[in-house]
C-alpha cells in the first residue's frame, strides 16, 4: 500500500535504492560472477520495465499536460517526454545484452555503458522534473489539486503495472 | 531550403568525434597503461573545459534565452540548462581525477570513478546534442530569418570567446 505523495521529490525517493544497485551494478562489471551480475542486471530490468517506465508514462499523462499549460509551450514536455523514449532504449538494451552474458572485454564495455549512462541521464531527469514541477505546478496549484495530480499519475502508472503483470 | 541552424548542426557534428573518445577513453580504463590513461583524461580534459564548456555557456547566454523569448515562455529551455550544470559537475569532477591520476599508480577505486564520469558524460552529452536538434532548433528554423541567425551566432561565438580566453587566463 502506498501512502499519498506530496511532492514529486517524494515519489522520486523510491526509486533511490534501484539508482544505487544500477550504480553497484556498473561497479561490478569485470568483479561479479556471470550469476551474480545476471541477478542484479534482472532486477535492474525489472525496475525499468515495471516500476520506472509506468511512471514515466503516468507522467506522460497526467502530469506533463498541466506542465505544458503553466509553462505556455509544449517545448519543455516534449523534451522530458524524449528522456523517457531514452530511458526505453536503455531498457532494450539491457534486455539484449541479458541474452548473451558470455564474458568478453566488449560485454563489459556495453554494460558499462548503458549502466552509468542509465545511472547519469536517471539522475539528472530525476532533478530537472523535480525543478520543472516546483516551478510550475506547486508555484501555481493549490496544494489539494497538486497531491490529486501525483495520486492520479500513479492511479496511471499502477493500472500500466497491472497491465504488464 | 537550408536551416537558418545550419551553423550549429554543423559544430555539434565537430564536436562529436570528441563525444566518441570520451566513450573510447571510458573503454580503455583498465586496458591502457597508466602513462597513457593519464595522457588521455588530460586530453579530453582539455577538450571540455576550452571547447565544449565555453559552448554550453554560449548556449545558456544567448541561445536559450532567445528560445524562451520567441516561444514566450521562460521556462522553455530550464531543463536543458540544468543538463549543463550537470555536464560542468561531472567536468569538474573529472579534473580532480586527473589531479588524483597525476599522483601515481591508478587505484581500483579511481577506475570505477573515471569510468563512471566518462561514460556518465558520453550519455548525459549525446542525447542532450539529439534534444537540441530535434526539438530547440528546429523553434530557431521556423522563427528566424537567416540575417537574425547570423546575428545570433555571431554572439554565441563572442561569449564562448570570451569564457576561453577567461579560462586560458
Amino acid at each position: 500500500m502506498t501512502t499519498a505523495k506530496q511532492t514529486l521529490h517524494e515519489e522520486h525517493a523510491e526509486f533511490m535504492p534501484y539508482l544505487d544497485t544500477i550504480r553497484r551494478a556498473a561497479d561490478g562489471v569485470g568483479e561479479l560472477s556471470t550469476d551474480d551480475l545476471r541477478d542484479m542486471l534482472e532486477e535492474i530490468h525489472e525496475f525499468l520495465s515495471h516500476k520506472l517506465i509506468p511512471h514515466a508514462v503516468g507522467e506522460g499523462r497526467v502530469l506533463y499536460p498541466v506542465v505544458r499549460q503553466v509553462s505556455g509551450t509544449p517545448a519543455v514536455t516534449v523534451r522530458m517526454n524524449r528522456c523517457h523514449v531514452e530511458l526505453g532504449r536503455f531498457a532494450d538494451e539491457l534486455e539484449r545484452l541479458l541474452g548473451s552474458l558470455e564474458p568478453s572485454a566488449r560485454l563489459e564495455h556495453e554494460l558499462r555503458r548503458v549502466l552509468y549512462g542509465l545511472h547519469a541521464i536517471v539522475r539528472a531527469h530525476f532533478e530537472e522534473e523535480e525543478d520543472l514541477y516546483s516551478s510550475t505546478v506547486e508555484s501555481t496549484v493549490p496544494k489539494d489539486t497538486a497531491r490529486k495530480i501525483l495520486a492520479s499519475m500513479e492511479q496511471a502508472a499502477h493500472e500500466l503495472r497491472e497491465l504488464y503483470e | 531550403m537550408t536551416n537558418v541552424t545550419q551553423p550549429l548542426r554543423e559544430e555539434h557534428l565537430d564536436l562529436l568525434p570528441h563525444i566518441e573518445r570520451i566513450r573510447t577513453i571510458a573503454d580503455g580504463v583498465g586496458v591502457l597503461t597508466d602513462e597513457e590513461l593519464r595522457r588521455e583524461v588530460d586530453s579530453i580534459h582539455g577538450f571540455l573545459t576550452r571547447h565544449l564548456l565555453p559552448h554550453a555557456v554560449a548556449e545558456d547566454r544567448v541561445l536559450y534565452p532567445k528560445v524562451a523569448e520567441l516561444v514566450g515562455a521562460p521556462l522553455a529551455t530550464a531543463t536543458m540548462s540544468h543538463d549543463h550544470v550537470e555536464v560542468v559537475r561531472l567536468s569538474e569532477e573529472l579534473g580532480e581525477l586527473r589531479l588524483r591520476l597525476g599522483d601515481g599508480a591508478v587505484t581500483p577505486e579511481t577506475e570505477l570513478d573515471l569510468r563512471r564520469v566518462l561514460y556518465g558524460l558520453y550519455a548525459l552529452v549525446r542525447v542532450h546534442f539529439t534534444e537540441e536538434e530535434e526539438i530547440y532548433l528546429p523553434i530557431l528554423d521556423e522563427r528566424l530569418s537567416p540575417e537574425e541567425a547570423e546575428e545570433l551566432f555571431g554572439s554565441m561565438e563572442v561569449v564562448a570567446k570570451d569564457v576561453r580566453q577567461s579560462i586560458l587566463r
